[in-house]
């Protein structure tokens, strides 16, 4: 297995990329099990002992390093993430950001903390273990504090420690849900099976040997939260077309599918385009927002095609799949989830079989084009007193939103109506006491919640809209919806083996 | 977990009083528990082992540095219930001891600190078992002040008698008059003052038990003013029980703080409380209440320069007097004021669930659970509560105040309506309605502009 995949990939490689940037960012698996072996030490220890025939612990090993090349390569461009390595609990700046997140071992060993450098922080990582584990001897756990305009929030799962600090004005139940967030990330890169078995072998183990390079993929995280209303509304954003193109596209990514192709996507941005998945499965949102988070974090992918073993949580939490990674534009990115880690090649061909399709078929200017006009405008709507809106089909968790307009082009105001959409999604969603409508005036805007068959409808209006008005606009939003509702979502997903 | 939680109230774990900057600065192991225990001034239940006192306190502390990177040090942990309430129970539970006790710090100078522990233990060991944490509400939210509503007439008749009042007895300059647990007349500077003064007064448990102020003169086991209500689940003053308490015989006139009987001779001994939003000033307490109905509270600065008047029992004689005569006839005023307000707003009350709460003079109104058809079930409760909640936290923020919260609960189709103007904030409740939201605004609407017309737009 070790230098054919290599090979392969060179061979294979055919979509105008230049062959320099190959060597650095395709295929790892092979390369690095050569070169590696002797500084794999503690993984390897730890892990070798296991049964497992895909040998984990070298994956882990060889993807980390690969992500490691990806952001060295990436540092130059604008889209490389600062780590705020020189801020700490003794440095104003870092005491005056709005949320923090830290994860840690349930030995106190610091793995993660979206500010400052980890391992500056291991006495105040220290001093949250003491406090947990005083709360746990009691039989207890402590799931929020509040120290005056400051959320505390605990979690623990599985062997981690998981706390999130924030002023931002969320609620506990909303950084809870973020904190299984960043969860999930860690078990993406992991698999639950591989982290409990690192921590039952070893109490005290530095997860950051196996995590190293893959900080960014949770700085992205934490940063989306604020950024993309997915998250807190559990679904996935699609890119509006018109309603033949996206059956075209769906009919040619159901053709030929390889052996081992588990969900297949086509990405433009945080937008999805089309997607297949297998007869008795569907894709969960919170692996997809995983799958695009990881797309989004390094600009790595960007330059070749990339090969790399990852855990869809949702989908099982034990297993590896193994991603195909490929840009066929700018902004246009295939990702294509393999059963089989030898699959490489096939998941390229199927690629570039699908890419001579798309060309043939005329889609691939319908997509630039669809990509340009996207996000569209408020005013598409017609309804003028309409500010901004959110709309989510609960059946097919997916949204829908214009691109924000004044005043909500500023960050601060676009965060702040975030906050309020996220308010009034959790009151909708609530398991306890549900809400049909919520309604929400503040100094800065309006907003109203309400689900509406299978829709929830978040809408933005001025301060001093009258609730006369609001109701009609969000109706007529709603005939807008309806007639826009196969241009604005993913109707059907076609199904691997459907078509040959 | 989360099952077992659900079907038990929330009750109180532990509360401790604690001040780091007491403890001895030896470092030696042994010393560390007694250290901790040197700390802390009082820890409930008193039962509990130095060990856990300790590991309590440590914690505390701990949290305290912990989220000391934050800006404020107030600490305590929820689960189901509300902040911004529970925070206002401690609170109110702090004014209460400072208004006996001005402040942990000036018991310390004044005697010990042995002594500051003593008393912390006394008081919130008489404190603590009146707070059913199960069931918080607005009420304990807001702990406001209810106003007696009284046509302008009465109320010039009032205002009369409070000048005749300071003129005939020069040492009684700030006097406070309370028909039941309704506010008439309000002598001292602002209602932050009055505030803990009412609370306590009006407090249903106060005069059940000595406490020190109070004279044991009632019936054993009866509050010095019954009718206020504790909980938005039970009517305790329902207007019925007012109306009749008015006409049974036999009830009880008398000082319900100051001597017990006014034609003693010799010195008197005065009972004192500590007044004031910042400073707070020693003053003696003079509560008189007349045939159950009408307290006056007056409250006498230390300073005070006629105070030799106060020390004599002939003084009080007088005042009884004086009252006695006055009274007779302000009572029935103050009975009809209240019964024409009463059916005025007696469509409203039944009709409409509404809370409303203005924090700069702290006066509340509420129809909710003074009749039948005014009964919220708990959920709904909570509804407002985490909505109060809402405002309160937003505020704190700072930047984009909430002023209306509508919403309508999927399950039992109820709308509840919140609105923030300013210091005021009002709550609307409409149980299984089949309304929308414009329906629902009309509705407000009609509701404001019919009985808050004069002060809601």
């Amino acid at each position: 297995m070790n230098a054919e995949p290599l090979e392969k990939a060179l061979f294979a490689t055919g979509t105008g990329v230049v062959e320099n940037d190959l060597s650095s960012s395709v295929p790892d698996v092979g390369v690095m099990s050569l070169q590696e072996e002797a500084n794999i030490a503690d993984a390897e220890q730890v892990l070798s002992r296991s049964e497992d025939p895909s040998r984990p612990d070298l994956i882990a090993e060889t993807r980390r390093r690969s992500f490691a090349n990806h952001k060295d390569e990436a540092r130059p461009k604008k889209d490389v993430l600062h780590r705020h390595t020189d801020e700490g609990p003794n440095n104003s700046r870092w005491t005056h950001r709005k949320k923090h997140f830290f994860i840690l071992s349930s030995a106190g060993k610091p793995i993660y903390s979206r500010y400052g450098d980890e391992s500056k922080l291991s006495s105040f990582m220290g001093l949250i273990q003491a406090i947990l584990s005083f709360f746990a001897s009691d039989d207890d756990s402590v799931r929020c504090l509040n120290a005056g305009s400051h959320k505390f929030v605990f979690t623990m799962k599985g062997p981690l420690y998981l706390v999130a600090v924030s002023s931002t004005g969320e609620s506990e139940a909303q950084l809870r849900q973020q904190l299984g967030y960043l969860y999930s990330q860690i078990l993406f890169i992991l698999t639950s099976t591989q982290l409990t078995r690192i921590f039952e072998t070893r109490v005290n183990y530095d997860l950051r040997n196996l995590l190293a390079g893959t900080e960014m993929f949770l700085d992205q995280l934490a940063r989306s939260f604020q950024q993309s209303p997915g998250f807190f509304l559990g679904a996935f954003q699609c890119l509006r077309m018109s309603s033949r193109l996206r059956q075209k596209i769906s009919s040619t990514l159901s053709m030929a599918n390889p052996q081992g192709l588990a969900f297949g996507m086509l990405l433009a941005k945080e937008h999805l385009i089309g997607l297949i998945r297998p007869k008795r499965y569907s894709l969960h949102p919170n692996d997809l927002h995983l799958l695009s988070n990881m797309v989004q974090s390094s600009s790595g992918f960007r330059s070749g095609e990339t090969w790399t073993p990852v855990c869809l949580p949702q989908f099982n939490n034990r297993a590896f799949l193994h991603a195909y990674v490929s840009f066929v534009g700018p902004d246009l990115c295939f990702v294509l989830v393999s059963t089989d880690k030898d699959s490489f090649f096939e998941m390229s061909q199927y690629k570039q079989e699908i890419v001579r399709r798309l060309e043939e078929g005329a889609c691939v200017d319908g997509i630039d084009e669809a990509i340009r006009s996207v996000p569209y405008s408020i005013v598409e709507i017609g309804v003028p007193q309409l500010r901004h809106f959110i709309c989510k089909s609960t059946t097919l968790v997916q949204y829908t939103q214009p691109t924000p307009s004044p005043p909500y082009t500023k960050k601060d105001d676009w965060k702040r109506l975030l906050t309020v959409y996220q308010r009034a999604s959790e009151a909708l969603q609530a398991r306890s006491d549900p809400m049909q409508m919520f309604f929400h005036a503040g100094t800065a805007e309006a907003v109203v919640g309400c689900v509406v068959a299978s829709y929830e409808i978040y809408a933005a209006f001025g301060p001093l809209v009258s609730k006369a008005t609001a109701m009609e606009a969000i109706n007529a939003l709603q005939k807008w919806i309806k007639r826009h509702e196969d241009h604005i979502f993913i109707n059907s997903v076609p199904v691997i083996g459907g078509k040959t | 977990m989360s099952n077992t939680w659900k079907h038990r109230p929330p009750c109180l774990v532990y509360l401790a009083i604690f001040n780091p900057s007491l403890a001895t600065t030896s470092r030696d192991r042994e010393s560390a528990l007694a250290a901790e225990d040197q700390i802390c001034l009082f820890y409930s239940p008193t039962t509990a082992s130095l060990d856990e006192k300790a590991r309590q306190v440590g914690l505390a502390t701990a949290l305290i540095n912990f989220t000391r990177g934050g800006h404020k040090v107030i600490e305590y942990l929820e689960d189901g219930l509300q902040n911004s309430i529970l925070r206002n129970v401690l609170i109110r539970s702090w004014e209460a001891f400072k208004l006996f006790h001005k402040g942990i710090e000036h018991i310390r100078k004044t005697q010990s600190i042995e002594a500051a522990r003593r008393v912390l233990e006394e008081f919130y060991a008489g404190f603590l078992p009146r707070i059913d944490f199960g069931t918080l509400d607005l009420l304990d939210a807001f702990d406001g002040i209810q106003f007696a509503s009284l046509p302008k007439t009465s109320y010039l008749q009032v205002s009369s008698l409070i000048q005749l009042l300071k003129s005939t007895f020069p040492v009684l300059q700030h006097p406070i008059l309370l028909w039941h647990d309704h506010l008439v007349w309000n002598g001292l500077a602002d209602f932050e003052t009055l505030k803990p003064l009412y609370t306590y007064m009006t407090d249903p448990e106060t005069g059940r038990v000595y406490d020190g102020i109070v004279n044991q003169v009632k019936h054993k086991g009866e509050p010095v003013i019954a009718t206020r209500r504790v909980s938005l689940k039970t009517a305790r003053s329902s207007g019925r029980t007012l109306l009749k308490s008015a006409r049974r015989g036999g009830k009880f006139s008398g000082y319900l703080v100051g001597p017990t009987n006014p034609g003693t001779v010799g010195a008197i001994e005065l009972k004192n409380v500590f007044l004031g939003t910042t400073d707070k000033v020693e003053h003696h307490l003079i509560v008189y209440q007349y045939e159950e109905e009408c307290t006056l509270v007056v409250p006498v600065p230390v300073s005070s320069p006629n105070k030799a008047d106060i020390t004599k029992g002939e003084f009080y004689a007088r005042l009884a007097t004086f009252l006695d005569n006055h009274l007779k006839t302000l009572v029935n005023v103050l009975a009809d004021g209240w019964a024409s307000a009463r059916n005025l707003g007696e469509f409203a009350d039944q009709h409409f669930r509404y809370f409303y709460y203005n924090s700069m003079n702290l006066a509340f109104k509420t129809s909710i659970g003074s009749y039948k058809s005014t009964v919220l079930t708990a959920d709904l409760v909570q509804c407002l509560n985490s909505m109060h909640d809402t405002f309160v936290g937003e505020t704190e923020r700072g930047h984009n105040a909430v002023n209306e919260m509508c919403v309508k609960s999927a399950v039992t189709d109820s709308w509840v309506v919140g609105r923030r103007s300013g210091s005021r904030e009002l709550y609307l409740v409409f149980p299984k309605s089949d309304m929308g939201l414009v329906d629902v605004d009309d509705e407000v609407k009609k509701f404001t502009m019919a009985y808050f017309s004069d002060i809601l737009q």
